[in-house]
């Protein structure tokens, strides 16, 4: 059984090598290479292997490419492009924009204006479960984020939107795999909702044939493992769970 | 060699704005990297043109460089050659096989000085390459250096695409076992 396993995790090496080197070299197709991007911010194991041949490839070209001087009117030019665009953009500005002072500022801002729209489209049905809204904040040693559950008159159910916290997304991005949001309905097995995107503003539809269900449920965050969702479901299953709050 | 923590220091600097770290880095970094793209481009006005391109764009993105945990030498080398390849796949032409001026090109093979200096890594990598057949690793050097598709290889070799890409994965993974080794 063990040898089954290695064999199988040799397997799934390999799989992952290759789909990191075709990455790096340029030899995926435009789609792959939108999912081995994505993966290489989401899966950390991948990101190693992607590191990995992308050392291969400086480590080569840094022995094979022979210098060559390049014609001095280039830096010239770019003299002159960096010159200009500094008067554009000037530093203190650039500075600024590159704190994370700024971002955090920005953040907490986005928060607040988030739940105070929140909470002024409470009063505001299209339907009773357009007018519904649910708040909800997931807890646990790697996770720590906060969503939103509201109707929208256009959509086919409830949009889950997460509230920008401050490097609340960034601590599951920085954790291995994919995680996956789930419902749990109030005694019933476990929904899932699909594959939790690491945005900064990470938006899912719940199907409004599940809307019913959020009043008594919680909602979870998984680790999706190599081998796919675990099939026994007990607590120890997630990384966090919360229960929805009616607004 | 590059020295990967200046390198990384002087990346720092131009995320703030610093034009004379940029200037550095430049007169640093860009000897190889023109090297790159002429080996790419096979354009010594090409490379010019993208030469400017990269290291404008090195000036805009430096401050999204994750610092203290990638590797400066490698984002600078993987900036030039995505945006050399990105615009060789635009203009979706085989690159010009006689070149205008041969004496500004990179010679392909490694020179006695830099077979003197070259790293570990790379003289692993490239003893991993030698035990391929000589097409096989003839074809992953130009995936390398050269930044050619399964489709450009296949052609060349004169074999179906399918054909092309089951002896390059094969060949990568070969590559990746024997350096595990």
């Amino acid at each position: 059984m063990k040898k089954v396993k290695r064999g199988q995790d040799a397997k799934d090496g390999q799989k992952r090598s290759l789909e990191a080197a075709e990455y790096v070299l340029g030899l995926a197709d435009p789609a792959e290479d939108i999912l081995s991007s994505d993966r290489a911010r989401t899966d950390q194991i991948f990101a190693q292997e992607v590191e990995v041949w992308q050392n291969h490839l400086v480590a080569l070209v840094e022995t094979e490419i022979a210098e060559q001087t390049p014609p001095p009117n280039v830096q010239k030019r770019l003299s002159r492009s960096i010159h200009m665009s500094r008067e554009r953009f000037p530093s203190r500005v650039r500075l600024i924009w590159d704190s994370l002072t700024f971002w955090r500022m920005m953040a907490t801002s986005a928060t607040v204006t988030a739940i105070i729209a929140a909470m002024l489209f409470i009063n505001k049905p299209d339907g009773e479960m357009i007018a519904a809204s649910y708040y909800v904040h997931l807890q646990g040693p790697e996770v720590n984020l906060t969503f939103l559950a509201k109707g929208s008159s256009g959509a086919e159910g409830m949009i889950l939107t997460s509230i920008p916290t401050i490097n609340k997304v960034a601590d599951v991005s920085n954790s291995t795999g994919v995680r996956k949001l789930w419902l749990l309905p109030n005694d019933d097995k476990p929904i899932e909702l699909g594959v939790l995107p690491i945005n900064p503003k990470v938006q899912l539809l719940i199907p409004y044939h599940l809307v019913p269900l959020l009043k008594d449920a919680k909602l979870a965050i998984s680790a999706e493992t190599q081998i796919g969702s675990p099939k026994k479901w007990t607590d120890d299953s997630f990384l966090a769970t919360g229960k929805f709050v009616s607004l | 060699m590059w020295n990967k923590d200046e390198l990384e220091e002087l990346l720092r600097r131009c995320s703030t704005g610093d034009a004379d770290a940029f200037t550095k880095l430049y007169q640093l970094t860009s000897p190889r990297v023109y090297g790159l793209l002429l080996r790419i481009t096979k354009d010594s006005t090409e490379a010019e043109t993208q030469l400017q391109e990269v290291y404008e764009k090195i000036w805009r993105k430096a401050c999204t460089f994750n610092f203290g945990s990638s590797n400066a030498a490698g984002w600078i080398v993987i900036t030039a050659r995505n945006h050399a390849i990105d615009n060789l796949r635009k203009k979706s032409i085989e690159p010009q096989m006689s070149f205008a001026n041969d004496a500004l090109l990179a010679d392909p093979r490694p020179n006695p000085e830099s077979a003197l200096i070259k790293s570990d890594e790379a003289s692993r990598l490239n003893d991993c390459i030698e035990e391929l057949k000589p097409e096989r690793a003839a074809a992953v050097r130009s995936v390398y250096l050269d930044g050619d598709t399964y489709a450009t290889l296949a052609r060349r070799a004169g074999v179906p695409l399918n054909t092309m890409r089951t002896w390059l994965r094969r060949s990568l993974i070969s590559i990746r076992m024997c350096l595990e080794r």
